[in-house]
């Protein structure tokens, strides 16, 4: 990828004033371009989706002054052209980097995927996080789990069921204690 | 174009065709509302990866493109690691009772068959098998007994000794049914019911316990000791870093020994405050 590229004031005013003439409103949708701009490296699985974000939104207001909001194009349609740029970049980095590492481990299996296992530390850390949820929580979380396949379905239908929830919602409630958890343990891994 | 569960996942592997990845990421970053859609096909795909229902095509895609990110691989980790533990803690099978939305929740295990039933269901599938395996098993517990008991004879005194120590002897109510000493150190204890320092051969237990009286020196109680046992100035066990234990006069060790290797004869106990080279206390034992 090329060098990172830096903002002036005087590109970040031109693209705020780019994207509206209010400077409260055009601030609105800096930032909500922004957080769309991370969800999609983000789920195209990029390292660090934050710096990918802000390197599309810099390399645009670099080039603001040039581009024509009028016009076919929606202002969207730039953001996503610069990032689809930097998306391309970033693969063609991180190949090269796997290819350096091919070469100096011509056994190495990309495709191979090893989880870690689960050793004392990630378990006391799950088991230290799982502590500090309600009971309720807890309990929820670990039922949710417990099964696999067609058992894992049609538990979470009852469970779903019981708390008078659709599947859906329930997913998303058991997600979010994932998170919380997730946010612990790494917390707790941090520590250790 | 309509974002279908399907569609999601096919995004998420990088299966769909190059225009309908960019109608995809366009809404991506103009819905909002779809991230959580996402997230959770994310966590559907992962679950789908660990429990090995992916196809093979699936499964190339998953390890090859949404893989390719040190967050989703800790998530990964994060989410096998959640389902082991689930699965080995609550370990349900079949279905669940569940209560209303505000009750906690109460899950049974499933009405399984009875043992009876399912070994009548066994024997009566594959007679041959069946006996054939329950003749090893049964050839296989008599051996395994048969180089339990060996093991035990051939394991020194020293290993056995230092194997049991390493419990917490904090309880005495756990060992009350064993035989036990008591010794205080440089003396022989007598008690109303008679000397303490002598263990009955016949009439001991399989483990017993002995307790030494620790002194405290210079007012103060040290908590870590070295212990050497011998006979005959034959070393026979040796022990370090026992914590002490304290009792309703001050501090005191616990030793648990096994009967089999203390044969009729005198011992003795050397005991040092770990990490120092003061005179050994010194208790002696008999066994009669």
């Amino acid at each position: 990828m090329k060098k990172s590229t830096v903002l002036r004031q005087e590109d970040f005013d031109n693209l705020l004033a780019w994207l509206a003439p209010e400077r409260e409103e055009a601030g609105r949708k800096y930032e909500e371009i922004r957080q769309g701009l991370i969800r999609l490296f983000r789920f195209r699985g990029c390292n660090d989706p934050l710096s990918l974000a802000d390197e599309t939104i810099n390399r645009l207001a670099t080039k603001v002054s040039s581009l024509n909001k009028e016009g076919e194009y929606k202002t969207i349609t730039y953001f996503y052209g610069f990032a689809s740029k930097i998306y391309l970049e970033y693969l063609n980095q991180r190949k090269g980097k796997e290819t350096q590492l091919e070469m100096v481990s011509p056994l190495l299996n990309k495709h191979e995927v090893n989880l870690v296992e689960n050793d004392n530390e990630n378990h006391q850390c799950l088991d230290d996080c799982l502590a500090k949820l309600e009971t309720r929580d807890k309990e929820l979380i670990l039922t949710y789990y417990s099964q696999e396949k067609k058992a894992k379905l049609d538990l979470r239908k009852k469970l779903a069921q019981s708390l008078n929830l659709n599947t859906g919602a329930l997913h998303v409630r058991v997600y979010r204690l994932r998170l919380t958890l997730k946010k612990c343990i790494e917390d707790c891994l941090n520590k250790k | 174009m309509e974002i279908t569960e399907n569609k999601i996942r096919q995004y998420l592997l990088g299966s769909l065709s190059q225009e309908e990845i960019e109608l995809f990421d366009l809404q991506i970053i103009l819905n909002a509302a779809l991230e959580e859609r996402l997230l959770l096909a994310e966590e559907k795909l992962m679950e789908d990866y660990l429990e090995g229902t992916l196809s093979t095509a699936e499964k190339e895609l998953f390890q090859k493109n949404f893989l390719a990110s040190q967050e989703r691989y800790a998530q990964l980790n994060q989410l096998s690691l959640l389902k082991n533990y689930a699965q080995k803690n609550l370990g349900l099978r079949g279905s669940a009772n569940l209560t209303g939305e505000n009750a906690a929740l109460d899950l049974k295990p499933a009405e399984r068959p009875t043992f009876f039933q399912k070994l009548k269901n066994l024997i009566s599938t594959n007679l041959p098998l069946t006996a054939t395996v329950t003749v090893l098993t049964i050839i296989g517990l008599i051996l395994g007994l048969f180089i339990y008991q060996k093991g035990r004879e051939n394991m020194g005194a020293g290993d056995e000794v230092a194997s049991l120590n390493q419990k917490d002897l904090s309880d005495l109510s756990n060992y009350k049914n064993l035989s036990s000493l008591s010794l205080i150190s440089g003396s022989f204890r007598s008690t109303a019911a008679g000397s303490n320092n002598v263990l009955k051969k016949d009439a001991a237990s399989e483990y017993f316990l002995l307790r030494l009286a620790l002194p405290t020196i210079n007012n103060q109680n040290e908590n870590s000791f070295n212990v050497r046992i011998s006979a005959e100035e034959k070393l026979l066990a040796r022990l370090d870093h026992l914590r002490s234990y304290n009792n309703q006069n001050g501090q005191e060790l616990r030793l648990l020994l096994p009967s089999s290797h203390f044969q009729r004869g005198t011992y003795k106990i050397e005991v040092v405050p770990e990490g120092k080279n003061d005179v050994p206390f010194i208790f002696s034992f008999k066994v009669e």
